[in-house]
């Protein structure tokens, strides 16, 4: 019995040392970094290149791309480039930047490789978040701004070479500020127009609860470009509408093809404003060659559309914008920015008749977060999320109908993009 | 066997007496099963299940009462009993060494008899490690199920998993008292092995004696109640400019029942440990210039804590009753933010003053026995971040203008003082009801005041205004033991209420003051079934919460939101394991595997809205795994133990805001599933007397993870966390019977780099030399 044991127990011996030279056996490589060191990647540059944010866990972002998206389904299984944390996707050419809000503070450029795949041509880092951005009328310079939250503190606006994805210069300014009153500025566009660079902006507490104590009037403020100022040239005022722009869209401010800027004033307790404002949503005009709001020309949006105010607005050529209209603003503070309710509706505006169409078969639905527009052959595309489903859809411009294309297995689309 | 009888008196027919009494070991256990003997009468009982016995009818007169248990020494006390009389004789027994190395069947310890239990629990006896350069979170580590995640070297953030749920899921206790906001200085990674004596791993399921809402599981750290005076001396140095003190004393004065404590630790480190691949950014612009390899200068460690208790034992009211005040305090330098590399700090640091005052109580009546702690404290953490200056890996930095408000890592330069109180009591009734039924009851309390102030940045108003939560518990359960002792069965119950008080600001500034509350009730039970006397299986589950923390549910103050509608996370959890123990000739052996399972819902994340986020009840998740261990001993003279932990945890949230979840039942990445640990030690000159030498090997490996989801984007540029496979071996030399000790440890010995997070590399190879003075 006792010999029949001990053979037992010799034959676990065995076993437990099998167990640990599993253990120990060997492990040769140890190269932590996972993307090659010429930053290419193996997510194609053809095609239409999208910001796709998953859904569940940390809804984790990647850059995909995909030739038809207007069949069959769109998702990240398999492919696209991971990123870090939340992040804003903007184009400059054929560059897009992608820049960490949340987690990493780091700016990354993609671009095509010349082999038709994407890499990561450059990157840098920056202090607070970068959370507005504008392009050069020449597409090589990308437009970037720092905007700390609280305090009396500079908005640093960071000039990058969109094809080295180097910093070439970081200009500081304040845009405007009252220590008397405790108010500070936050732009919602950053558009230059030949050698000016107009920066529209909201009112805010200066304590960085983002309320807005002065929201009842349109603010820009001009600069001259590319030698910008720490000051403003002048700040222009309008009180026909509220403050422009809406917080995290970078298109407050919009640059018609015949150099007329546009502007949208939204106003409402769903989209931050804290009180709302009591002037109607509605868009402003700066003409081609004028540094002031043209006197002539107030949009009243809200007039016409029966109480909807403008959430949202991107300019898709021939005097034409889409636009995203909250149709009541019920939900309580920042709610336009969760998909609690689904109130928005898209439509085109004609920026010059001053006349608005909505853009037929859609359905209501709530979109957070938005890239500038890539705009192809008279249609743009737009990612549409209701309470349960998310879909790309296709609009065409000039008839406002849209055609519901690939399901997208995900959250959203932040933007469509050409890099090829 | 001492049994020896030594005189009789008077045998005349009068009134019968009576002796009884408690058995206890030197910690103060009740000893069941021993032998109680009337020498030279044929009289003899035996201690029932809380260690009690009683020996009636014995004529008056003169005995020598004798008794003895396997494993401990025999003792004998006289006694006189008039008629009539009841007398009282206890005992306290001392383990025997050398007769537990005899005996093939070996006297359980009061860790194996915990093992014993249904419970799915780990119990560490650090005893053989306490030569070792070694904190509670490196023996921690080895354990079956248990993984933990650092971010650096000593003092740095980490996160110790269990069975799949971590971080805060997990509750800590030091001698049944809850750990949890005890600062930053009193975390595990604090604590030198040589002030602790066992760590108890409760897996899943949590005894009650445990108040705490304990999503995942619990660990008990013991310090010990020998009833012996000691003196444990011991100074570590070595790589990295790192010092490890600690002084652990006692001084027990039997005769006149009272004992005075003294435990204390010192660590430093200047954790300046070589970094791979750093990228070097301009410091005005933000430019990447490249990588440097270069040492981390700004990551020092400092922590101390000094402990004092005073107690008095055997006396009428309790058996043990103790007070102890506890100073504890910790300076960390932080070398980059915790979750990136990309920047690097130069100034940013975090310090902590912890001040604790307890008292704790424990008393045995006839089948009762009672225990209770009381505690107060003042937990002060600062974070520091009023350095302009901006630094970058290569150690470079400029100042920032005088209008720049930015600090190193806020956006203002900061500092934020955060003052905690908390108060919490516990008492807890265990009640024998013959042999075959016990019931337990206890309730907990636990009251968490938190005030903050930013000295510097003015618009930082962070808990300005003081909020409080308050979090009760009622436990109770009732055992069944059968008659043979081969099964036991235990169900329970836990009653949570939760109350808070919190002024939070809207967003327009104004005060608005949230009373969150609500109740939840858990349940579970325990089996235990020994089949053979080799050869157990237990099962255990529990329906179990974790109430939110206070900042889940007060936010900062600032970006994160209150959100006073949270409800707690709360899972099922199951245990379904077996032990097999056999002692043959020399050779032991221990197998030991356990299935877990885990469904874990309303598991509470950071929801963004807009520039602002609330925490929610987000996810659910399901964790399935295997735990399986080894452990073999040859005459004491060779030991292996292995073990490996493989669990599966999917995400089961099927709608994401209501659209579906992509990764519905995908497992849930940048969390370990595949690890292992083997230790081999040899004790060459076991059976000398006087000196000792033994050798360890340790092995860890914990194989590659994702650190996103696995399932989406490019295969091949996908960010993971590689394999981790680390060495460490162990030199110790004892003399003059243990008393001076002498032990050299070789860390990571193949100076392998290794990352516990997603870029962020832990220290290379290290040695360490350690000299311990130990008095008994």
């Amino acid at each position: 019995m006792k010999s029949y044991l001990n053979h037992k127990f010799s034959t676990y011996l065995i076993m437990a040392l099998a167990v640990s030279s599993v253990l120990l056996s060997a492990c040769d490589d140890d190269d932590p970094s996972a993307v090659p060191d010429d930053g290419a990647t193996s997510t194609s540059s053809g095609g239409i290149v999208m910001a796709f944010k998953s859904t569940g866990g940390n809804e984790t972002e990647f850059i995909i791309s995909q030739d038809d998206i207007m069949t069959g389904e769109i998702s990240a299984i398999g492919t696209g480039i991971e990123q870090t944390g939340w992040r804003f996707f903007y184009p400059v050419g054929k560059t897009l930047f992608s820049s960490g809000f949340s987690v990493d503070n780091q700016m990354a450029g993609y671009a095509d490789n010349g082999a038709g795949y994407i890499t990561q041509i450059g990157e840098f880092i920056f202090e607070n978040a970068l959370e507005m951005f504008g392009a050069s009328d020449d597409d090589q310079t990308l437009l970037a701004m720092e905007i700390p939250r609280a305090g009396f503190t500079n908005r640093r606006l960071h000039f990058v070479d969109a094809n080295t994805i180097f910093v070439k210069k970081i200009v500081g300014t304040r845009i405007f500020e009252s220590t008397t009153d405790s108010l500070v500025a936050w732009p919602t566009a950053l558009q230059v127009r030949g050698d000016k660079l107009f920066i529209p902006f909201q009112v805010l507490d200066a304590k960085g609860n983002f309320t807005t104590p002065r929201p009842d009037t349109a603010y820009v403020a001009v600069y001259s470009y590319p030698e910008m100022e720490t000051e403003p040239l002048k700040i222009i005022k309008d009180g026909r509408t509220s403050n422009i722009g809406v917080n995290g869209a970078t298109t407050g401010l919009i640059e018609a093809d015949n150099g007329d800027l546009y502007s949208f004033s939204c106003g409402t307790e769903m989209a931050g404003f804290a009180p709302a404002a009591t002037k109607p949503s509605g868009i402003l005009r700066i003409k081609n060659g004028e540094t002031d709001f043209d006197n002539s020309y107030f949009f009243n949006v809200e007039a016409a559309t029966g109480g909807g105010k403008l959430f949202w607005f991107d300019y898709v050529g021939d005097n034409k914008a889409i636009a995203r209209i909250l149709t009541h603003d019920d939900g309580g503070p920042w709610q336009a920015f969760e998909r609690n309710y689904f109130n928005q509706r898209l439509v085109i505006i004609d920026l010059e008749g001053q006349t608005i169409t909505e853009v037929a078969n859609l359905p209501l639905h709530a979109k957070r977060y938005a890239s500038p527009v890539l705009v192809e052959d008279g249609k743009v595309y737009t990612s549409i999320e209701t309470d349960t489903e998310a879909y790309v859809y296709q609009v065409d411009i000039a008839n406002a109908t849209a055609t519901q294309g690939a399901r997208i297995l995900g959250k959203t689309i932040k933007g469509f993009f050409r890099l090829q | 066997m001492i049994l020896v009888g030594i005189s009789l008196a008077n045998m005349v027919k009068a009134q019968q007496a009576r002796i009884q009494g408690n058995v206890i070991d030197e910690r103060g256990n009740h000893l069941p099963f021993t032998l109680v003997s009337l020498n030279g009468t044929g009289k003899a009982a035996v201690t029932d299940t809380t260690g009690r016995y009683r020996i009636q009818n014995i004529s008056p007169g003169r005995y020598l009462v004798g008794i003895t248990r396997i494993g401990y020494k025999p003792q004998e006390k006289s006694v006189e009993l008039l008629p009539g009389q009841v007398q009282q004789l206890d005992f306290i027994m001392e383990e025997d060494v050398t007769q537990l190395e005899q005996v093939e069947v070996t006297a359980k310890s009061e860790s194996e008899e915990l093992k014993e239990t249904g419970y799915a629990v780990e119990v560490v006896e650090v005893k053989e490690r306490k030569n070792l350069t070694s904190d509670i979170n490196q023996v921690l580590k080895s354990t079956a199920g248990i993984h933990i995640r650092e971010t650096g070297g000593v003092g740095s953030g980490f996160r110790l998993s269990l069975n799949g749920l971590s971080g805060n899921q997990i509750r800590y206790f030091i001698d049944g008292v809850p750990m949890e906001n005890f600062g930053s200085a009193l975390t595990l990674n604090n604590y030198p092995v040589n002030l602790i004596e066992k760590i108890e791993v409760y897996k899943g399921v949590v005894p009650v004696s445990l108040g705490a809402d304990a999503l995942g599981g619990a660990i008990n750290i013991t310090t010990g109640y020998r009833r012996k005076s000691f003196l444990d001396v011991a100074y570590s140095h070595g790589s990295f400019n790192t010092h490890q003190a600690s002084v652990n004393g006692r001084h027990v004065d039997q005769e006149r029942g009272y004992f005075v404590k003294l435990s204390s630790f010192f660590n430093h480190s200047d954790n300046n440990y070589r970094m791979e691949n750093m990228p070097v950014f301009d410091l005005e612009l933000g430019n990447r210039l490249g990588t440097i390899d270069t040492r981390r200068f700004h990551n020092e460690y400092t922590s101390g804590m000094v402990q004092v208790e005073a107690g008095l034992l055997d006396k009428k009211m309790a058996d043990r009753w103790s007070l102890a005040l506890t100073m504890a305090g910790n300076r960390k330098n932080y070398q980059h933010p915790d979750n990136t590399i990309n920047r690097a700090f130069g100034a940013f640091h975090t310090k902590n003053r912890t001040l604790l005052a307890s008292s704790t109580y424990r008393k045995y009546f006839k089948n009762l026995e009672l225990r209770g702690y009381a505690l107060m404290g003042r937990i002060m953490e600062s974070v520091v971040d009023t350095s302009s200056r901006k630094y970058n890996w290569a150690g470079d930095y400029i100042i920032r203008k005088a209008d720049d408000p930015k600090g190193e890592l806020f956006e203002r330069r900061s500092l934020m003082e955060l003052t905690d109180f908390v108060l919490r009591s516990n008492l807890n009734a265990d009640y024998q009801l013959g042999n075959n039924h016990a019931l337990s009851v206890n309730l907990t309390q636990n009251y968490l005041r938190r005030t903050g102030e930013d000295q510097v940045d003015e618009f930082n108003r962070s808990f300005e205004t003081p909020n409080y939560i308050h979090k009760n518990l009622l436990g109770m359960a009732y055992t069944f033991k059968n008659e043979t002792g081969n099964v036991e069965a235990t169900a329970f119950a836990k009653q949570y209420w939760f109350s808070g008080n919190i002024i939070t600001q809207d967003y327009q500034d104004n005060d608005i003051t949230t009373r969150p509350g609500f109740n939840s009730t858990g349940y579970g039970s325990v089996f235990t079934w020994h089949v053979t006397k080799a050869f157990q299986t237990k099962s255990s589950f529990e329906r179990t919460f974790r109430i939110p923390e206070s900042y889940e549910i007060l936010g900062d103050g600032v970006y994160i939101r209150p959100n006073p509608t949270l409800a707690p996370e709360t899972s099922y959890n199951a245990n379904l394991g077996m032990r097999y123990i056999k002692q043959s000739g020399k050779i032991g052996l221990t197998l030991e595997a356990n299935y877990f399972y885990r469904f874990s819902k309303d598991f509470i994340l950071f929801n963004p809205i807009g520039p602002f986020g609330t925490f929610e009840n987000l996810s659910n998740v399901r964790t399935i795994g295997t735990e399986a261990g080894i452990d073999v001993n040859y005459n004491e003279f060779v030991m292996l133990n292995a073990n490996f932990t493989w669990q599966n945890l999917t995400d089961q949230t099927e709608f994401d805001e209501g659209l579906p979840n992509i990764n519905y039942k995908s497992r849930v990445p940048n969390t370990p599933y595949l690890f292992g640990n083997a230790r081999l030690g040899i004790n060459p000159m076991k059976g000398t007397a006087g000196n000792n030498v033994v050798i360890y090997w340790n092995t860890r490996y914990v194989h590659e993870f994702f650190f996103t989801w696995e399932n989406l984007g490019d295969a091949d540029g996908k960010s993971t966390i590689p394999r981790q496979l680390t060495h460490d071996l162990h030199l110790e030399y004892a003399m003059d019977e243990g008393r001076y000790n002498l032990s050299l440890s070789l860390i990571n010995i193949t100076d392998a780099l290794v990352f516990d997070n997603f870029n962020i590399q832990r220290p290379g190879r290290a040695i360490y030399v350690k000299c311990r003075y130990f008095l008994n």
